[in-house]
């Protein structure tokens, strides 16, 4: 096409028109900057979003049927209260899932139905619709992947941790309470197991000291002693524990770590720290690298000991020297402690055996096989005051044999109750605040009786962590099994009980969500149980729709902000091409002259416009898909630079998303081309419409 | 007798502010294979008229028809790129292009296939070749000479087999060896190639040449021998 032909020698920058080249170089770089950077922006923020969204999904589900008033009102839920086959009392969602008949009520044995109740919804049969069953029943068979329907409850509770630390010679004890929303949530799903936290050391270092605590006493507001498991229980949680963790380094804690000699393998010298008391030599402090040496010497200056560098030799027990820096050396009198600088690590493995008569942690033997500065230790060890430094999961394990929970593609596997105390998923704001796994306390609430309230108490242990994301309630909602929490909202206050219960509904693709929704509206419809029923998406729910609304919104905003910048990128292409029509008029005449038509003239300057904005945003595309793959060293680097996180990990999480936003791609794409060729028509048509009879004969 | 061109009434004013008018009353009958000469001094209106023959300028009275049909029901664009073709006083190549792009132009925007090896292709080589620049045929047009520029403008003009060329002032630029060079080449490959031409000139030389001759004076066009009588 000769259009295409002549507009690329135009776009072709040359020495002789340089004016021409720079500006058009110009605008198409600005045009991949403003590419570049809604495509980094909206990747980023929508991959954020959708971590949020999952999140949300994670703790709730993308659709939920809720009962209306009516229900609570309905001969099928207040069948129940004057039953006595339920109890007198009203079932939740999760017990008349439950239920053997929809129907409890036997006219003949129990009392009178009050004339103010609504008539029985009976179908064509003249059995009573089971209101749940059939809403259940409806929702799973719905032909989304993966459909599944189960009940949900959410309740308040006061929740009281211990948090037990054997850090210095005695172990302390703090208490952390917090007013609690207790919810139930479905374990096997693929966003619960996205959500829940890795334990961190800290937490598997919390969790060796706890299996030897005992809950029994937990119930206490302020338990005074700590009972100590007796050795057979506590080496039979130890077996399952060291069943699924792998200890791989032990780490010295703050006190640091006395040496013990027949570790050396043979003849050793050390980089060491003398530390004296008055002019006696008082301890020596060997740290795990030797360029550790001036830092903790100049540490224990400043806490106030005299400390000078030094060089020790140990060659056997009998013949120790050692060198302090600035004199002779000089053989070691007496018994001077050695010891191994804090944080250093030591690699060693659990020795399985010492678990067969362990009764205490210091029973716990591990096989040292590390190095320090270089020179190897080697020899069994006992846990003592040591740290775990390093830990991880074994890759085959029995999920319930441990208290943490352990997730895989299909959801997460909880502990089971550990002495009666039952396993609960706390927010991440309860980490922040010091809490570790292995951590126990109580759940309580208050429940009426006919004279008093009493308050109740559940013993609870921490079993992980989670990360809420942005829902506002999130930072309070502890998790726990659909039978604990059933039991706390059922037993609390009855009246607050409404509206507090439902039915989770999952499927696989949450895009899906609005169709669900229509789809089991209609079959609820079909089987005229509709108005017992409130359908809502998560876009919906009342603690997500503000925050959704609020992210619909400012998409909206940033698309508009993006819209306006892409117009002004593009508008560069505007003056670009009159700049190249007025250069090359004299080409137009002729090429006039030659029989090429105004529209022909006229495709040949869109063509320049559409080319550049296409180059343009293929450039800045280029660069944000790089840019997006190394989004996360590239904010590391800036965060460096700038001296503190650059995002915050409570909002944003420890790692961006680094997946293109192929919505943000898409726009980009079209908004750009669209534009410049909206751009590109103005210089366009001033070229057709010039007259190559003046042009031709003013030469 | 058949006219590939002819001209009825043509008039021609512009308004730049004031009224002027160029032209008053043309009639010009052109027949097939003719060469004609037009003279007159500067600022006549021989490149207006040339322009209106041309179809590149609109008359503002009168009729123009080429092989017997009116333009005006013609599309211009298309008879300028099949029936006509011009070569300019200063040549009016294409920057940044070779010789052969340059004579394979007109082929282009008829959108016919220029690959190397197509009719068109091996014609425009062909034209190159005749008009002597053999060696020059992947040279950038701005390297040549005024003579060669000359040539591959009329290599050019030939590419799309026009019926009618039309020169304006095609050796004013050129010294007088060159000039009758290219005098010689464009009468030469009309005449062999049966084409029309139709020169704008102040060259008696190249007049004399010419089969016909007219002499455009107060607005007006009078052959040249009509002329001699007054």
């Amino acid at each position: 096409m000769f259009e295409l032909s002549i507009a690329f020698k135009y776009l072709i920058p040359r020495w002789r028109q340089l004016s021409v080249s720079i500006i058009s170089i110009i605008s198409t770089l600005v045009i991949a900057l403003v590419v570049w950077l809604i495509v980094v922006f909206f990747s980023v923020k929508d991959g954020l979003e959708n971590s949020w969204v999952d999140k949300i999904i994670a703790l709730t589900a993308p659709v939920r049927i809720t009962p209306t008033e009516k229900y609570y009102q309905s001969y099928y839920y207040l069948a129940d209260t004057v039953s006595a086959a339920s109890n007198y009392s009203s079932k939740s969602i999760g017990e008349k899932l439950a239920a053997t008949t929809a129907d409890p009520y036997n006219p003949e044995t129990d009392e009178e139905i009050p004339r103010s109740w609504p008539k029985p919804d009976r179908d064509g049969d003249g059995n009573l619709k089971d209101l749940v069953k059939i809403a259940v029943n409806r929702a799973e068979s719905l032909s989304y992947q993966g459909i599944t329907a189960t009940d949900y409850e959410t309740t308040v509770a006061n929740l009281r941790l211990r948090l037990l630390r054997h850090g210095g010679a005695q172990p302390t004890q703090q208490f952390l309470e917090h007013a609690a929303f207790l919810g139930s949530f479905d374990a096997d799903t693929t966003g619960m197991a996205k959500a829940l936290l890795a334990p961190s050391v800290a937490d598997f270092n919390n969790l060796l000291r706890a299996q030897a605590v005992s809950a029994d006493n937990i119930q206490e507001e302020t338990p005074s002693t700590i009972h100590r498991l007796d050795p057979i229980q506590l080496r039979e949680r130890w077996n399952t524990l060291f069943d699924t963790l792998e200890i791989t380094a032990l780490k010295v804690a703050g006190t640091g770590w006395r040496l013990q000699i027949p570790l050396l393998q043979s003849k050793a010298t050390f980089a060491a720290v003398a530390v004296f008391k008055g002019d006696k030599l008082a301890r020596i402090v060997i740290t795990g690298d030797i360029k550790d040496v001036p830092a903790l010497t100049e540490r224990l200056n400043a806490q106030g000991w005299k400390a000078l560098p030094a060089t020790v030799t140990l060659n056997d027990p009998s013949m120790r020297t050692i060198q302090i820096e600035g004199s002779k050396v000089t053989e070691l009198a007496g018994y001077i402690p050695l010891e191994i600088a804090s944080d250093t690590l030591l690699y060693a493995h659990l020795i399985p055996e010492s678990l067969t008569d362990a009764a205490t942690t210091s029973d716990l033997k591990f096989a040292l096989k590390t190095t320090i500065q270089g020179i190897p230790l080697a020899g069994k060890i006992s846990l003592g005051n040591l740290e775990v430094g390093e830990a991880h999961l074994k890759s085959i394990h029995d999920p319930i044999s441990i208290a943490i929970p352990t997730s895989d593609a299909s959801g997460i596997n909880m502990p089971p109750a550990i002495d009666s105390a039952e396993p609960i998923l706390l927010p991440r704001t309860f980490k922040e605040s010091g809490a570790y796994i292995g951590d126990q306390g109580y759940l309580s609430y208050y429940s009426p009786t006919p004279s008093s309230v009493q308050e109740q108490r559940i013993p609870v242990y921490i079993a992980g962590f989670y990360d809420p994301g942005i829902i506002p309630i999130g930072g309070k909602l502890v998790l726990a099994s659909r039978e604990l929490t059933s039991l706390v909202r059922t037993s609390s206050n009855q009246d607050e009980a409404h509206m507090s219960n439902g039915i989770n509904v999952r499927f696989k693709d949450i895009a899906d969500a609005g169709k669900v929704k229509a789809a089991l509206q209609k079959e609820l419809e079909d089987a005229g149980i509709a108005s017992y029923w409130h359908v809502s998406t998560y876009q919906e729910y009342e603690f997500t729709k503000d925050i959704i609304q609020q992210l619909q919104s400012e998409k909206n905003l940033f698309s508009l902000i993006s819209f306006v910048i892409i117009i002004v990128a593009c508008s560069n292409i505007i003056s670009m091409l009159i700049i190249l029509v007025n250069d090359k008029k004299l080409e137009i005449g002729i090429l006039r002259s030659m029989g090429a038509s105004s529209g022909s003239i006229a495709a040949i300057f869109g063509i320049c416009g559409m080319v550049m904005g296409a180059f343009g945003s293929i450039v800045g595309i280029a660069a944000a898909l790089v840019t997006v793959h190394y989004v996360n060293e590239l904010v590391g680097l800036i965060s460096q630079f700038q001296g503190h996180d650059l995002f915050n990990p409570v909002f944003y999480g420890h790692t961006l998303p680094s997946e293109l936003s192929m919505e943000a791609l898409t726009f980009v794409i079209i908004t750009t081309a669209f534009i410049s060729l909206l751009a590109g028509i103005v210089p366009a048509f001033k070229a057709s419409m010039m007259k190559p009879s003046a042009i031709l004969r003013s030469e | 007798m058949h006219y590939i061109l002819r001209a009825k009434n043509i008039k021609k004013a512009f308004h730049n502010p004031a009224h002027v008018e160029i032209l008053d009353g043309i009639d010009l009958d052109v027949r097939c294979g003719e060469t004609v000469a037009i003279m007159g001094r500067s600022g006549e209106g021989k490149s207006t008229l040339l322009q209106i023959l041309g179809t590149l300028e609109t008359p503002c009275h009168g009729i123009l028809e080429i092989d017997g049909h009116p333009v005006t029901f013609l599309n211009k664009s298309r008879i300028r790129n099949q029936k006509l073709a011009f070569i300019f006083q200063s040549f009016h190549l294409l920057d940044d292009c070779t010789a052969l792009e340059n004579a394979l132009m007109p082929a282009r925007i008829a959108r016919k296939n220029i690959s190397p090896g197509s009719d068109a292709h091996n014609r425009a080589v062909g034209l190159l070749k005749q008009v002597g620049l053999e060696d020059r045929i992947h040279f950038n047009t701005k390297l040549l000479s005024g003579g060669e520029k000359q040539r591959v403008a009329i290599a050019r003009a030939l590419c799309n087999d026009p019926d009618i060329i039309l020169a304006d002032e095609p050796s004013g630029n050129l010294d007088k060896q060159t000039s009758r060079h290219i005098h010689e080449i464009l009468l030469n490959l009309a005449n062999t190639q049966n084409k029309t031409l139709i020169f704008v000139t102040h060259d008696p030389e190249l007049a004399s040449l010419c089969s016909t001759r007219y002499r455009l004076q107060d607005k007006k066009l009078l052959p040249e021998n009509e002329m001699m009588k007054t």
